[in-house]
């Protein structure tokens, strides 16, 4: 290996760590438990058979996939070689913003939204079988850094919206904002729309693909406000200094979200104090969250351990939806069995 | 007046014969409905193994009633997996099923009913 290719790695790793989000406030390093767990999911890379593997977000490289045995890196993915793969723009860090998506039910997955701490949101559509350098195409499908210390720390909630049959579907990717700084920041929560949710893309698709930014989305003002325009490419609520920590949970069309604060962080356990809330995410019109003394509550408090997802307890074929110990009935989810089609197959 | 007493006796049989095969016609009839009616007992058994987290794919041959002729059994057939639409993917996806009842009854009366149906599974971090 000649000097300049020996010095390639490490320039690479320097540029990485400089471009990072986090080092853009010196004095401030993303808390342990806010650094995301690896994400399972299954993959065909370089083979014809399905492996269990975990994806991880790190500094350098950004993306990486490992063997969820061995722990052997199957693939990863930074700005500059080496990597298996080098996409131009992906000079920040990614944390816990990661989601697998398996499209077709085949068990496999097929595409990965992942959110970077530069407030990015990328799009990865997988090519199951091919080898590692080519195994993934992919691009920022929305820019929404605007320069602030706000980064996407959860992962992106991903639901697939149909107007009626025949009508076009699309993707609701309900994604939160934090502060990535000490300081806190006037953070969004994003409902943005992807309007190729089963497309596979080519690189070159990727790349003529202009990234949606904050101008080309429907601003609302606070949480509660409803759309009042048509919003083709989603729309986003300014929600403070509230920081969006955990993925939300869309149970017929409704998106429930916790809004975290931040200060209230305890290191060791961290337990977070947060607001449960649930809004439409056609109009974004706030729904209810729990009857509360005969009331309607919008928003429910709790305390939750930062970056866990809302979980579902299940009991027959209902689903209880729970933060720790604490109930929320606007996520809880009915799991029946419905009829579709009859048939008599015995000749009469 | 032989003649006549013939003529009485074959209608006589005649009229016995349709009798008995009215008889044998009804009750096999009754055992259809039997099997039939066992059949939809078997898609609403289907139904309640899959309203519950793990469903037993095969229920075996059951025997739900007194009667020894009477069997049933109900096979659950997962089908194709998606995105559900509204729901959270990753988290959830819509999975068909397949409902099989076959229920037979006395005099080799059978039913086989089969209900498709379309079930929402928790799936992913979370889902206990």
């Amino acid at each position: 290996m000649s000097g300049p290719a020996r010095l390639q790695p490490c320039v690479a790793a320097l540029l990485a760590i400089v471009a990072a989000s986090p080092a853009r406030s010196a004095d401030y390093a993303l808390p342990a438990c806010l650094a995301g767990e690896p994400v399972p999911l299954v993959v065909e890379i370089g083979e014809s058979t399905p492996r269990h593997a975990l994806l991880r977000g790190g500094i350098s490289p950004p993306l990486q996939i490992v063997d969820a045995d061995t722990l052997l890196p199957l693939w990863s993915a930074s700005m500059l070689p080496p990597s298996s793969q080098q996409f131009g723009a992906m000079h920040a860090q990614f944390a816990g913003s990661l989601l697998p998506l398996d499209l077709d039910g085949d068990g496999i997955h097929d595409r990965i939204y992942a959110g970077d701490l530069a407030g990015r949101l990328w799009r990865f559509d997988l090519h199951h079988g091919q080898t590692a350098q080519q195994w993934a195409t992919g691009g920022v499908f929305a820019d929404l850094s605007r320069g602030a210390l706000r980064g996407f720390i959860a992962p992106a909630d991903v639901s697939l919206r149909a107007e009626g049959a025949g009508s076009p579907a699309w993707f609701n990717i309900a994604i939160g904002t934090a502060r990535i700084g000490a300081a806190p920041v006037a953070n969004r929560f994003y409902v943005l729309r992807d309007r190729f949710p089963f497309e596979t893309w080519t690189q070159q698709r990727f790349d003529q693909w202009r990234p949606l930014r904050e101008a080309n989305l429907v601003l609302l003002p606070r949480l509660g406000a409803v759309l009042t325009q048509p919003a083709p490419d989603g729309y986003f609520i300014e929600t403070g200094a509230a920081d969006f920590l955990s993925p939300a949970l869309t149970i017929s069309g409704r998106a429930t979200l916790a809004l975290a604060d931040l200060s209230s962080l305890s290191g060791a356990s961290c337990l977070v104090a947060a607001v449960v809330s649930s809004i439409d995410l056609a109009t974004g019109a706030q729904t209810t969250t729990a009857p509360d003394d005969g009331a309607i509550a919008t928003q429910l408090a709790v305390e939750m351990r930062a970056g866990d997802s809302f979980a579902l307890l299940r009991t027959g074929s209902h689903a209880a939806c729970m933060v720790g110990n604490v109930h929320i009935p606007s996520c809880d989810v009915d799991l029946s069995p419905r009829r579709t089609w009859w048939r008599r197959e015995d000749a009469d | 007046m032989l003649v006549l007493v013939a003529l009485i006796a074959l209608a006589g049989g005649a009229a016995a014969q349709d009798v008995l095969f009215a008889r044998q016609l009804a009750t096999s009839r009754a055992q259809q409905q039997r099997a039939f009616a066992l059949a939809e007992l078997g898609l609403r058994a289907g139904m309640a193994q899959l309203s519950a987290a793990m469903p037993v794919a095969d229920s075996g041959t059951l025997h739900p009633r007194a009667a020894p002729p009477d069997s049933l059994r109900v096979v659950l057939r997962p089908g194709a997996a998606r995105v559900p639409a509204g729901y959270s993917a990753g988290r959830f996806v819509a999975r068909d099923h397949e409902i099989e009842s076959e229920a037979t009854s006395a005099r080799n009366a059978r039913s086989v009913l089969v209900q498709g149906v379309t079930r929402l599974e928790a799936a992913g971090p979370g889902a206990r």
